[in-house]
């Protein structure tokens, strides 16, 4: 579920903009915490940095574009999982993030075109 | 695009002191009622039935087409609560009811349940979960009506624990199969045999006698100072609906 939930928001982060971003950070963290019996904010505030270190290097690099976004994601994931929960080499978990990030930036995209 | 930067900061510590408000709100235990409900809310969501006591679960109870559907489920808790109130389990043992909303079995070998235990205030961390006079796991985090349990099978794991023959090992969790433990540490002048059954030891600020296991396999090797045995645990935890969790008075 963490998994799911940082690579949908990785790419949510990368694609939209920072006062969005940060509010859907805010919120999945108090979900998050609320179905996995945390104390309320703990995961909120995690995800408020890790939103603010992505809006603080995305402008570095064409945001837009697929293959730099898909790059991106997966490095940001991994090493936000490897400070997590330490380094544990899993293809399924890894195979999952490359999905989910390749499903949320068409996804997210179209909603962006849509709107614009 | 440096007053973009500076908004970007604004944003974000308005947002982050949000998140430690909310988060010493809720370590104070302020945020009961709306957690309570939350989670509730959540339960149904999952497919749950809350306690009865919930005047909006009776509305939906009496919104119910199928009678004998229903009857069929107050059947079946009656049963599990007859069979759990006639186990062999000491007399100061209470028992708050609990129903199971998810089972989790991750790459890393964490096994947990998450059970909705309704308003009991009761309930917390380290607690025994039982089903009849069988060990399931302890408590580990607790919500307002929901809370984990940790599996015997969980990687983390480890408790006391000796056969009905006297034999004093460990029980660890982390096999591959959830549905197996390890029972290590026992000393090699010891005798385990496959078939013997396993019970908790009395160790550990558990209850003594509470059944776990059967031997199914003994791995030993005389160099070592300790054998390990494999054992089968008598409930598979992903098939279990409801269970107990046990206050000790």
């Amino acid at each position: 579920m963490a998994l799911v939930l940082l690579t949908i928001l990785t790419v949510y982060l990368i694609i939209f903009d920072y006062k969005q971003g940060l509010a859907v950070s805010f919120f999945a963290g108090l979900l998050y915490d609320l179905c996995s019996i945390n104390i309320l904010g703990v995961t909120s505030v995690k995800l408020l940095l890790f939103a603010l270190i992505i809006n603080l290097y995305k402008r570095k690099f064409n945001a837009s574009h697929f293959l730099f976004s898909l790059i991106f994601s997966m490095l940001i994931i991994l090493i936000a999982e490897v400070s997590l929960k330490g380094f544990s080499f899993n293809p399924a978990e890894i195979l999952a993030s490359f999905c989910f990030v390749v499903l949320s930036f068409i996804i997210f995209s179209k909603i962006k075109n849509a709107h614009l | 695009m440096r007053n973009q930067k500076s908004a970007l900061f604004q944003y974000f510590v308005l947002f982050f002191f949000f998140a430690l408000g909310i988060f010493f709100l809720d370590r104070a235990g302020l945020t009961y009622g709306a957690r309570g409900f939350l989670e509730r809310e959540i339960f149904k969501l999952r497919g749950g039935q809350a306690n009865s006591e919930d005047s909006k679960i009776e509305e939906r109870a009496a919104k119910i087409a199928t009678f004998l559907e229903e009857t069929e489920r107050l059947k079946k808790e009656n049963e599990t609560l007859r069979k759990q109130l006639q186990a062999p389990l000491p007399s100061s043992f209470e028992f708050i009811p609990a129903k199971v909303v998810s089972f989790e079995d991750t790459f890393e070998k964490k096994r947990s349940l998450a059970i909705y235990f309704g308003d009991s205030k009761e309930v917390k961390p380290e607690m025994l979960v039982v089903l009849e006079n069988v060990m399931l796991g302890k408590i580990g985090k607790v919500g307002a009506s929901i809370s984990e349990v940790i599996l015997l099978s969980d990687a983390e794991s480890k408790i006391t624990a000796k056969t009905t023959s006297g034999t004093r090992g460990l029980i660890i969790g982390g096999d591959e199969n959830p549905k197996t433990v390890s029972f290590s540490r026992i000393l090699q002048k010891e005798k385990v045999e496959v078939g013997s059954t396993v019970v908790t030891s009395g160790e550990d600020g558990i209850a003594p006698d509470i059944l776990i296991g059967k031997v199914t396999e003994v791995v030993s090797n005389d160099q070592d100072p300790y054998k390990t045995a494999k054992v089968e645990l008598f409930i598979e935890p992903s098939l279990v609906s409801e269970l107990f969790i046990v206050k000790d008075s």
